[in-house]
């Protein structure tokens, strides 16, 4: 029998050593702070790993009764050709308000593996869009009801690995080739994904909803701000915060609870350290990129097989952090105990607030609990976004200055917008930590 | 000298024994024509798709059978803006658990919501398919009601019918796709302050009209033109 030597570690949950060295000032209800890890724990003897048997003795019945049936049911093995390693099982909705919603996601990091449920439901809460000069403050989802476009395609082309689901098609299913997921000198492994993706319809606005489920286990979610500018202003500056609601029931709903992560460099000195705290009650959290912030969420028993705690980390990818009155913007991470009437982010005339959410300061610490991020982008514009044109008799048109389009200094009618935005993007990282006993995707 | 018997069957036991084989064979052509009739039907949602059709319209109809709604909407003008899906978690996580024996078991909810003119608010309900019930009702803020695709629709016409935004749009003022945005109003003078209004955005191919906004009040069926040329 071959077996498989690694470095052992202390099988403890992941963050109970673990210290809180400058403990985010803004939480709300920190939990009990764990010492400094200095480094990786002592060596331990090092354990077997199974001995990899031929995929048909290892497989086991996947799913005979989805809850969900085609197209909103998608599910994608990896590598796409050969021996299955990894397969992913994900519902979809097309929502109105929300867009392209993940009602169900499933992973599985073996053939031989059980299913874990990562997703009871993932979907983007808000989108906040306040101008610079307070010309308007709208929110795309709460305020509206807005729908997916219907897709053709040329947003999905076949040749390019494209799918279109639904009918008619709302969301494009794409199998990317997403370059390397390793390099060791000689030995290369380039690395797969799935992403569903919808464009929802915010009138001149078009919001690219992407989530990626890639081969390592890994999730993205990222919103894309494209199409036209507002056409009475087009000039203006603005931001789009994206707020996302992500039910994550790690192993089921229950027993699960989030970590924030908090690195200190231990300054003048030359060493540094990384901790975690437990939020033990529903509070909102600032990003402190020289932290490098994360939020961690694992479950009470899912463990891998070296006995470490798995858990799914929050990564921020962003540009900027957005602070505007309204108190829903006011942190970055909100951590809430599931309540299923709170769908939306920010209040609008009583639709919901993530403020209020958290008031009550429920227990979230081995809860059924809900993770909210925002991320922002800042949109100068700039005239590649596009140009203001003065039709003339006759037909045709010409270009005039842009303040002529603005509904404030306006040229002589009719004045036209014509142009998009090229799409900017802004989202987050979501990554497995001891869900595999050791590198995914290697041989 | 003996004869062996006839074994002919006299005609009357052999319509018996006709009848009674069809008597036998009837059910089972029965269901066999049920089971032909099914498969052309479609399958039944699973839990997590989305609203049927069917469903949607089954969803409204049970909310406005429901006395608390109907209590809350009176008379009087009113719309229903919209009717989604909903997923409720069950408290029992064997429930939302799914394996390879049985989907998770959270039944078929459907939200409708509604709008009503006089008093400026809408109305909530929670249908439970499986049981055609309505689990809860709320009288929620018309602020925070959005708009349908038809108010949009009713505020597109009623701008083409009006002189200054036919004046705005040209001749050519029907070749327009109209769609339009929630509008707030600017302060206490201003009657979309209060008032159910919408902006208009004029769009021809990829040309958007710019240069003056068409604000329509869907309350007092009003048409406002702001900026432009002066």
């Amino acid at each position: 029998m071959r077996t498989f030597s690694r470095p052992g570690r202390v099988a403890m949950p992941l963050f109970g050593l673990l210290a809180a060295l400058g403990a985010l000032p803004l939480l709300g209800q920190p939990g009990p702070e764990t010492p400094p890890r200095p480094g990786r724990p002592p060596q331990l003897p090092p354990i077997q790993h199974p001995v990899r048997r031929p995929d048909s003795v290892l497989h086991r019945p996947i799913f005979t009764l989805a809850s969900c049936s085609s197209p909103y049911l998608v599910e994608q093995k990896f590598p796409t050709s050969g021996a299955e390693e990894t397969r992913w099982r994900i519902c979809w909705q097309d929502q109105t308000k929300h867009g392209l919603v993940i009602t169900s996601a499933h992973f599985r990091k073996s053939p031989s593996s059980p299913w874990v449920r990562l997703f009871w439901d993932a979907r983007v809460a808000e989108i906040f869009v306040p101008y610079h000069g307070n010309e308007a403050r709208f929110q795309d989802v709460s305020e509206f009801n807005f729908v997916l476009h219907d897709l053709s395609a040329a947003d999905c082309p076949a040749g390019k690995g494209g799918t279109l689901l639904g009918s008619p098609a709302k969301v494009c299913r794409e199998v990317r080739d997403r370059g390397l997921a390793w390099k060791e000198h000689s030995l290369v492994r380039r690395g797969e994904e799935l992403v569903l993706w919808g464009a929802l319809h915010a009138v001149n606005y078009d919001y690219v909803m992407e989530w990626t489920f890639r081969d390592d286990g890994v999730v993205t979610g990222r919103v894309g701000a494209t199409a036209v500018n507002y056409p009475y202003w087009p000039t203006v500056a603005h931001i789009h915060n994206p707020i996302w609601r992500l039910d994550i029931d790690l192993d089921g709903a229950s027993g699960d609870s989030a970590h924030i992560g908090i690195h200190n460099e231990n300054l003048p000195g030359p060493t540094a350290t990384d901790s975690a705290v437990l939020i033990a009650k529903e509070t909102g959290l600032e990003w402190n990129p020289t932290n490098f912030h994360t939020l961690s969420v694992h479950d009470a028993t899912l463990k891998n097989g070296k006995g470490h705690a798995t858990a799914y980390t929050l990564i921020p990818v962003r540009s900027g952090t957005a602070r505007h009155q309204e108190d829903f913007t006011k942190r970055d991470f909100w951590i809430t105990r599931y309540n299923g009437s709170e769908l939306l982010a920010a209040d609008y005339y009583g639709s919901g607030s993530l403020p209020k959410y958290v008031s009550n300061t429920e227990d979230v610490s081995n809860a059924d609990i809900v993770v909210w991020y925002m991320g922002s982008i800042h949109h100068i514009p700039r005239d590649e976004d596009g140009e203001c044109l003065h039709a003339v008799s006759g037909g045709g048109t010409v270009r005039v200055p842009d303040e002529q389009c603005d509904y404030r200094t306006p040229g002589p009618p009719p004045v036209f917008w014509k142009g998009t935005a090229l799409i900017n993007w802004t989202g987050f990282v979501l990554m497995p930590h001891d869900l595999f006993d050791r590198t995914p995707l290697y041989p | 000298m003996t004869t062996a018997p006839t074994s002919v069957i006299p005609p009357v036991r052999a319509f018996v024994s006709i009848a009674m084989l069809f008597l036998l064979i009837a059910p089972l052509l029965a269901q066999s024509a049920q089971k032909g009739a099914s498969s052309r039907r479609p399958a039944a949602p699973k839990p997590l798709d989305p609203l049927t059709a069917e469903e949607k319209r089954t969803v409204e109809r049970t909310a406005r059978a429901d006395s608390r709604v109907q209590e809350l909407l009176g008379g009087g003008r009113q719309r229903l803006i919209s009717v989604e899906f909903l997923a409720v978690k069950p408290e029992d996580p064997g429930r939302a658990q799914e394996t390879a024996e049985h989907p998770i078991s959270i039944g078929r909810h459907g939200v409708a919501l509604f709008y009503r003119y006089e008093g400026n608010y809408g109305v909530r309900a929670v249908v439970d398919l499986e049981k055609a019930s309505v689990l809860h009702v709320a009288r929620v803020d018309g602020d925070s009601v959005p708009l349908s695709a038809e108010e949009v629709s009713e505020a597109g016409k009623l701008a083409l019918r009006d002189s200054s935004a036919r004046r705005l749009l040209g001749s050519e003022a029907e070749r327009y796709t109209i769609e339009g945005l929630r509008s707030r109003g600017t302060g206490e003078g201003d009657p979309c302050a209060a008032d159910r209004c919408t902006e208009l955005i004029f769009r021809r191919g990829s040309l958007y009209l710019a240069g003056a906004r068409v604000i329509v009040n869907l309350t007092s069926q009003t048409v406002r033109i702001a900026g432009g040329e002066k």
